[in-house]
């Protein structure tokens, strides 16, 4: 019963996993053009894959969870993450099947869209004061960390939530 | 028909999660800190703040414990060397420690002199950096210290780093009961009212997410130059005088920039190094560290971290004269 609640939360606890990683493990300066979108590629990968464990409300809450660890506006996002999330399911049936390049170019695109989003609507409410290197660095950084992460969350899912 | 009700429940839930979202986003500046809303919202950043800070110190505590075992060894090599460097300034500091103290009976006295209003005494606690939120739109650093330690919003943030000494790193812009968060210099949200040491020429010196800080509104024709250190005013109540914030790095004047200079200043933190922050902890004059400090330190952890400057804040603190005579109040100054 316990197993099984805890195995529900799998995917939820691997968002928050990268969440912290994201905020914590990767917070060198250095380190801050192209630090990766983990949590974008942990929604990608799940919403993809198991839908049904990585619902709009988990999606608007780990948006909150970032935007009060990082300090910026609250909403930012809790907004962009939701609205992607609503597209990948649209949209991204197709990709379930694809290949794994194909996933990683749908990656990238989620990632510049996301960043797209943020500066626009930072550029609305607070004046454009973003740094280009930060804003495309991040999608590309995100790129290249995604195989890794991914494989950590197919290796999660199978392990875990398939044989479980 | 199951299928298009689940896909309409879908939909009805991204749109309420996408307007939730955007009425945060443009709600939550314009929300005032004492409405209810803004007291849901505090709320809100206290309980994830509290729920996620053993989760980073879970995560911080390897990478602290390697970074220890790394400086452990590279210190085994140059300790005796050290050693005798500190011992040095050991003697050097103790006879500044008695001009200091020399020092603020006099300003003591001087102040009763002029009747000046005595200034704010303030604790230090030393508190460790668990998450850094550095991103194209903001920067921020969450500290293991919040409510329980005594830390309250608007305190000021003291970067120590072995590399530049200490400055200004920022100041705290939400708490909750073991957790703050700090507003750091180059976040673009950050603006300090600041002088140059040499001129005294005053300004404000805002962060651009970048690197670099920029300093604003010093007129052409004043009195400044590259190297200058620019220090915090005291105006505006929030950051104590005289606290260095950075050095003027470069100057420029051109008909684009109107009526004012376009000044870089270089933090004197070193944001990518610092590990530990000291932060100020208001306290009234008549709330002397001398006083509450065993009160407030709650427990032997606390009463561990937090130092005061006790040698300076007896001799700062005010006289029954100038608290207006209250009797009772665990005062007790020697009028020299």
């Amino acid at each position: 019963m316990i197993a099984s609640l805890i195995i529900a939360w799998i995917p939820a606890m691997t968002l928050i996993l990268a969440v912290g990683v994201q905020e914590m493990v990767i917070p060198l300066e250095a380190w801050s053009v192209f630090r990766p979108d983990l949590v974008l590629i942990g929604l990608f990968y799940w919403r993809l894959y198991r839908p049904d464990r990585c619902t709009i409300p988990l999606v608007f809450a780990i948006g909150v969870l970032v935007d009060t660890l990082s300090g910026t506006l609250l909403g930012l996002n809790a907004f962009s993450k939701t609205l992607l999330v609503v597209l990948i399911g649209r949209f991204g049936r197709r990709l379930r099947s694809a290949e794994f390049v194909h996933l990683l170019v749908g990656i990238l695109l989620a990632a510049l869209l996301e960043a797209a989003i943020q500066t626009l609507l930072m550029s609305l409410l607070k004046g454009f004061y973003g740094r280009w290197p930060l804003i495309l660095g991040r999608p590309l950084a995100t790129l290249l960390i995604a195989p890794l992460w991914f494989s950590l969350l197919i290796y999660i899912h199978h392990w875990w939530l398939e044989e479980g | 028909m199951i299928v298009l009700r689940q896909q309409s429940r879908q939909l009805l839930l991204a749109s309420l999660a996408l307007l939730v979202a955007l009425l945060l986003l443009t709600l939550s500046p314009t929300i005032a800190a004492n409405s209810l809303l803004g007291h849901g919202r505090e709320v809100l950043q206290e309980l994830v703040l509290d729920g996620v800070g053993p989760l980073l110190r879970l995560f911080q505590t390897p990478i602290a414990a390697s970074h220890s075992v790394y400086e452990r060894i590279q210190g085994w090599q140059h300790i005796e060397q050290e050693n005798r460097k500190l011992k040095m300034e050991l003697d050097r500091l103790s006879s500044l420690s008695v001009q200091v103290e020399e020092l603020s009976l006099e300003n003591q006295r001087l102040r009763m002199l002029l009747g000046m209003r005595p200034s704010t005494s303030s604790q230090e606690l030393v508190a460790r950096i668990i998450g850094n939120s550095s991103s194209a739109f903001a920067r921020s650093f969450l500290v293991d210290a919040g409510q329980e330690e005594g830390v309250t919003a608007d305190a000021t943030a003291l970067g120590i780093t072995t590399q530049s000494g200490g400055g200004l790193l920022g100041r705290v812009v939400q708490t909750s009961q073991h957790t703050a968060l700090v507003l750091t210099l180059p976040d673009f949200n950050s603006r300090v009212p600041v002088l140059v040491q040499r001129s005294r020429v005053r300004a404000i010196v805002s962060g651009r997410n970048k690197p670099l800080l920029e300093m604003e509104f010093v007129p052409k024709g004043a009195d400044i130059r590259p190297g200058d250190l620019v220090v915090t005013s005291g105006v505006g109540g929030i950051f104590p005088k005289g606290i260095p914030v950075g050095r003027i790095q470069t100057i420029a004047a051109t008909e684009e920039t109107g009526l004012f200079h376009q000044i870089s200043v270089q933090p004197v933190i070193d944001f990518d190094r610092v590990e530990e922050v000291r932060l100020l902890l208001q306290t009234s004059p008549d709330d002397a560290p001398g006083n509450h400090l065993a009160e407030q330190a709650t427990t032997p952890k606390t009463a561990a971290r937090r130092f005061s400057t006790q040698k300076i804040h007896t001799a700062d603190r005010p006289t029954q004269h100038e608290t207006g005579g209250q009797q009772g109040t665990g005062i007790h100054v020697t009028q020299r």
